[in-house]
Parts: structure tokens; sequence; C-alpha cells
């Protein structure tokens, strides 16, 4: 049977759903329920036996500390009855464990670790107290397969969101308008990149920055997945077109490949193995001026150097000649010096210098 | 308890690393060839770590290697053999976000000291006494903790706090976005930020965009609330930014140390309007009194309220002939009988003379071009490395 999770601001438990998130205004950052809704709500998930998680998922500055521990202070009767507490901020799971050591708690790892040793680090350091960890909306379907069937996870909840709002920023910013105003939302549309539209909700916590489209992933997952994990369902909709969904980066997560094309690599110095330097100018017909920059290797005459153009091409020369900045010959030079080499037709600035 | 914090330059690359060095950084931050959130920097290699620690270390200054993007399970595998090198090269410490990277340099390099990255979003005395219980010598500080808030941090843990005091400013809680990711399939936490807040926005202009932080008139909070370190962000601004903040920050920090810093204060400002930037604040670092300046006004106004870049980065001096000429590299064209202005490493800046300028042959030149050399006359006082701006 699935594991179901319901995260919803109002209080309503829909029949198969086995467990219910609970957040109330000023210990979640989407929270609406009060603290007289919140208890009465507890009451409610023990009357039908459906496990009820409290959510204190804030980020929080020591300023705000006072306003959680009043909010706690007025659930404090009713904890008890909750099952777990769902906790964002280090030093707010710090707080829960030491106000409510016996209490379970969900990690929420929102943006990280994504690495799987990140988790084994939580699993061991928290201990017989963490309950679950919620997993990033990152994650790909590969890894939750490798998680799941791995022993060091055994004996400890994996949670996914499979249907709801994709968060993708928060801050704490009131970034619509004065602080402590209502919750405000509203749908913007970049004018500098196609397609990028976000919806941004602002409230008494800061404001988020929702994706376009929901998330919708339930039908990518196989039975495997569906069976060892705790699905999460948010239905907590403020979409205009309900019927169109994104499936994020759950079957493919290819967001690091930008990272080859961001640099040239051909211009990549790897000082140490055999870099001198960099050619800092061509006179046509005249010089090469190359600023050496090796803090390793001299270039002395006699040296064979080869020039690694900025297009890839390598062009390799013997050292006949070295000249100073003043133009007077020199027989070796090093790091910091400018010196002009002889005139090669091919070779353009910004190519780097190795010593053969 | 009163003290003069270190002062943390970014070093987006080995020059620009003695850049920060000679103008007045006390410590630089700088990247390995992976593993760190400033992808299209220059980056080093581990020789080129090894050479900037010793060559800090002769200046009394410390290195400390980022490794703070969120790694995943590929990457995580080739950071061991990284991390025992920088415990062999003793770099002062790494600065670290990712649970997962802190376990593994408490197992394969247990010597290096941790820093905790900003990414970590450290931002209460709870926290903080978290990271301390797992090691961490220093946390570096979310922007939204107030001075005030961190001198808390540091006197109830007794632990180094490091806070942001100038640059650039992430929107989002450091770490809790993920908007390129999903828009632009670019991992921001791993060093491909598309920046998609400084973007404009229909109706809403730019709501996303964060104004840059300048704390340079709180320079007599840090130092009184014993603030350890003070970082400048920018590891992909360019060599001028790096020598002109180096240096204010430098002077404001000897300022209050002399008792002369309100004398010098409204010069200092000045010369940090010199360099690009969008509109300073003090951010969240005076929360106390600034409650409301988390909003961005110009969100309704409708205008980035970008200064101007009036100045510009002429050239650096790449070489001094003693009694003959300075070799310039040249980095934006100037002219001859341009007027040139010289920014040494202490004191004020002074005029250069352009109006003979030469080749390398000793050719006379009317208009540089940027990218080339050129000769200009011997000055006194004019040191190698200086930086040369014109206002455009």
């Amino acid at each position: 049977m699935m594991k179901k999770v319901l995260l919803h601001g109002l209080f309503q438990i829909a029949d198969d759903h086995s467990e219910v998130i609970l957040e109330h205004v000023c210990l979640s950052r989407l929270g609406m329920m009060s603290s007289k809704e919140m208890i009465s709500a507890i009451h409610e998930c023990k009357r039908k036996g459906v496990r009820a998680f409290l959510a204190v998922d804030c980020l929080l500055i020591d300023e705000k500390w006072d306003e959680i521990c009043k909010a706690l202070d007025e659930l404090e009767l009713v904890i008890g009855h909750v099952a777990a507490i769902r906790v964002l901020d280090i030093g707010v799971l710090q707080l829960i464990r030491e106000r409510f050591p016996k209490k379970k708690i969900h990690l929420l790892l929102e943006h990280g670790p994504l690495n799987f040793e990140g988790l084994i680090f939580w699993k061991q350091h928290l201990g017989d107290c963490l309950e679950r960890l919620v997993l990033s909306t990152q994650i790909t379907k590969e890894q939750l397969e490798k998680y799941v069937s791995d022993p060091r996870m055994r004996d400890l909840q994996l949670e996914i969101l499979v249907f709801g709002p994709l968060m993708m920023s928060y801050t704490s910013r009131s970034l619509l308008g004065l602080a402590g105003g209502d919750e405000q939302i509203v749908e913007i549309k970049s004018l500098e990149s196609f397609d990028l539209e976000i919806s941004v909700i602002q409230n008494r916590h800061g404001s988020f920055i929702f994706h376009k489209r929901p998330l919708s992933i339930e039908h990518l997952l196989p039975d495997l997945l569906k069976e060892k994990l705790y699905l999460r369902y948010d239905y907590r909709l403020f979409y205009k077109d309900k019927m169109n969904f994104t499936e994020g980066l759950f079957m493919e997560n290819s967001t690091g490949k930008i990272f080859d094309k961001l640099k040239n690599n051909l211009l990549r110095t790897g000082n140490g193995e055999n870099y001198l330097g960099e050619v800092v100018q061509v006179e046509k017909g005249c010089y090469i001026a190359v600023l050496l920059k090796s803090f390793v290797f001299k270039l002395s005459v006699g040296d064979e150097i080869e020039y690694a153009l900025p297009t890839g091409e390598r062009i390799s020369t013997k050292v006949n000649e070295i000249r100073n900045s003043r133009a007077h010959p020199v027989t070796d030079a090093s790091y910091q010096d400018l010196v002009l080499l002889k005139y090669h037709s091919k070779i353009t600035a910004r190519s780097i210098v190795y010593k053969l | 308890m009163q003290k003069i914090p270190e002062l943390v330059l970014p070093a987006g690359n080995f020059e620009k690393m003695k850049l920060a060095l000679l103008y007045g950084a006390s410590a630089v931050y700088l990247g390995g060839e992976n593993f760190g959130l400033r992808t299209r920097a220059s980056n080093f290699s581990l020789a080129e770590i090894e050479f900037a620690v010793h060559l800090a270390k002769e200046k009394a200054a410390k290195v400390y290697v980022v490794i703070n993007a969120f790694l995943h399970d590929q990457e995580l595998q080739q950071l061991p053999d990284f991390i025992r090198k920088l415990q062999e090269i003793a770099v002062s410490a790494v600065v670290v976000s990712d649970v997962g990277v802190l376990a593994a340099i408490r197992t394969h390099a247990p010597k290096l000291p941790i820093h905790l990255s900003t990414q970590a979003s450290c931002l209460n005395v709870m926290a903080a006494k978290f990271w301390k219980e797992l090691g961490v010598k220093r946390v570096v500080l979310g922007r939204e903790v107030s001075i005030s808030s961190a001198a808390k941090i540091k006197q109830e843990l007794d632990l180094e706090v490091e806070l942001f005091a100038h640059g650039s400013m992430c929107v989002s809680y450091s770490g809790h976005c993920v908007v390129s990711n999903f828009t632009a399939n670019r991992d921001s936490n791993r060093g491909g930020c598309a920046h998609s807040c400084r973007f404009e926005y229909a109706e809403q202009a730019f709501l996303l965009s964060s104004d840059d932080i300048c704390g340079i008139e709180c320079i007599p909070r840090f130092c009184e609330q014993a603030i350890d370190a003070l970082k400048i962000e920018g590891r992909m601004k360019n060599h001028l930014y790096v020598g002109t903040v180096a240096k204010a920050y430098r002077e404001a920090l000897s300022a209050w140390e002399r008792g002369d810093f309100a004398q010098r204060l409204p010069a200092l400002k000045e010369e940090l309007k010199k360099i690009p930037h969008r509109r300073y604040s003090s951010g969240l670092l005076l929360r106390e009194e600034e409650w409301d300046e988390r909003f961005y006004p110009r969100a309704r106004t409708g205008t980035e309220s970008k200064d101007e870049d009036h100045y510009k980065i002429a050239g650096l001096v790449l070489e001094v002939v003693q009694g003959e000429f300075l070799l310039i590299e040249v980095r934006n064209a100037f002219v001859s009988g341009q007027e040139l202005s010289l920014i040494p490493f202490e004191g004020p800046e002074f005029t250069l003379a352009t109006k003979n300028i030469f080749s390398l042959n000793d050719e006379r030149i009317e208009k540089t071009r940027p990218n080339t050399l050129v000769k200009l006359a011997y000055c006194e006082g004019v040191e190698r490395m200086n930086l040369i701006r014109m206002q455009v």
C-alpha cells in the first residue's frame, strides 16, 4: 500500500491519506492555522487515527526565536499527540531535541545534501530521534532507487514530494511590498528570458518563489519506490492552468552539464604541469611578449616550448633568444618577468605557454 | 572586547589574489578547479593553491579554499584526494556547506580547519552551536544576521564569526534557491546560477534583484563587537573591484584603529562608488534600526538603480624599470594626454603622465589598444601590480 502524506495548511483530511502535516501560522512558512485551530486539528487526527506531523519549517534569526518559542508554548499540551516534528533550520532542530527529546524528527533536506554520504551523516548523527528524511525535489529516480536499496538506509523513512507546488526559492524579504501585511500571491513573467514565469507568495515569514507549474511525478514511480518511499501530496494549488505539470529533474538531473561549457578548458593553465606563462601581446613581424607566471619553471635560451592557442592548436618551438622589456638579450627569465620571444605568425594573445 | 576583523577578499584567479593581498587583505578565499560555486572564475590548480599559501604566508595572510558546492554522489567520490592534498599543503581552512563534504573532511583530512559557508544559512545561536560541536572553527553567517546577533553567537559559543561586509547579495537565503536548476537547467548550488533574480519581470520590474551590501559605515560596529572576519563578495569581479575594495576597507579599519574613522569615511565611500555596483545598502547588518529595509523600493519604481560605471581600469603595472619607464598592460584603451590615476597600495592616488606613450619597440603611440603592452614615463612611487584607473 502506498504511504501517502497529505500537506495542507487548512485542516482537511482525505480518507486515503494516512498522515497529515499541520502548519501553524507562526511556526510554518506557509502555515495558516492559529493555535486554537491547531489544537483542534491535532485532536481530530487522533480521533481519526491519522498520524499528525507539526511543521516548524522556518529559517530563523535569533530575533525571531521568542516568537517560535511562544507558539510552541501554546501547543505544549498537544505536542505529545503529534507523531513527529518537521524541521528545516538546524537551530530549530536543536531546540526541538532539547525541548521535546522523545519526539521524532522529520528533517527537511530541501536543497541538499544531494549525496548519499550526506544522508548517512544525518542518520548517524541524529540516531533514533530521526524518523524520516524529507528529500530534495532535485533527487532523481536513479538516486532514489540506489538509496532505498542500500542497507544503510534500513530503518529510516524517506519522503519525496510527488504532487504539488514546486518551491524554488525562499527569502526572508518582502518582495511584493511592505512586510507584515496579508498574504499576497502574484504570477510574474521575465522580460529577459523566454519561458521564465514564476509565482511569488509573500507572507509574514518572507517570500517564496514557485515554479509556474506544479510538480507531478507519481506516474513515473516504479512500484518498488512507491512501496518504499513516503509520498507527499500538496494540494495547495494556486495555478490557473491546473492541467499543466512539470516532472522537474526527476528523470534526469543534468544541471551540472553546463559546467563544461562555462569555461574555455583550452585556456586552463594547470600551473605546475609545465605551465610557463601567457602571451600578453603579439607584435606582427617583431615579437611575442610572454608574461612568465610559473613559480615552478624558469625560461632559458635553448628550451623547447609549446604554445597552446585559444583555438586548441598547439605549436612547438625552440627558444633561441630571449629579450627583456628593454629589448636587451638575457639568458633566462623567471616568475613575473616579461620576455620577448621570436615572432610566429599563428600565435595570438592569450595563448598559453608550456615548457616541453 | 574590541578587535580588528580579518579582511577576507575574493581571489578569482592568481593575479587577483596577489592584488587583494597587496591592497590590504589579511586573507583570501579561492576555489579549486572543482567543488566551488564560481565555475566561471579561472580558479586555482593544486599547484597554484600551494604557491598561494606560500605567498600568503610571506604576508602573514591566510588562504581559505571554498568547497561550498552541494556535491552529487559522483563528485563526492573525487573529493578525498583533493582534501588530503589541501591538508598536506596546509591551507588555513576550507569553507564548506554540505554535510557530506564535512563528513568526508573529518574522515580523510581531519586536520583541515573547517569554516561553515554562508550557503549553509547558519542564522542563530542554536544552529551555530550544532556546527561548533561538529568541529567547525568559524561560521560565515547568513546575510540575514545582524552585527549584534553575530556578536551574540560569538560570545555565547566562543566561536569565530564572519559576516559579509561588501558586494552582491542573493535575494534568497543562501543555498535555498534553485530557480536556475528548474528553469535554466543550471545548478545554482554547484556554481551554475543563471542570476534569474537580476532579470526584469513584467509589471514587477526588478523585484527580485537585491541591492549590494556596503558595510563600510559599520566598521566601528564590527570592531566594537569583535566580529572575527569581514568577507568581501566577488570572485567573478574584476581587478579594479578587488583592489579598490581591499584598499578602502583596509584604510577604514586602520582609520578606526587610529581614531580618525569619521573623518576618513566620506572619502572611502566615494572610492567605493568608483567600482561597478548596484545601489548600496547596509543590508541587514544594522537590523534593529532598519527593519523595513527588507523590501526594495525599486521594485515599485521599476528602475534597477544600478549606478553608472564612471570609472574603468586602464591598466596594470607589469614592470617598473627604475628611472626609465613603467611597463603597463592595457586593459581599456586610453589616449595620449588622457588623465589616468594610479592607485598605490597605500596612500592617496596620483595622476600619471600619459603625454608620451610608447610601444615595446619604442614607437610613439597616440591611442592604446586593450590587451597590449605600452611604456609610460617613469614615475616615483609606482610599484609592480599597481592598478591604473581612468574616468569615462
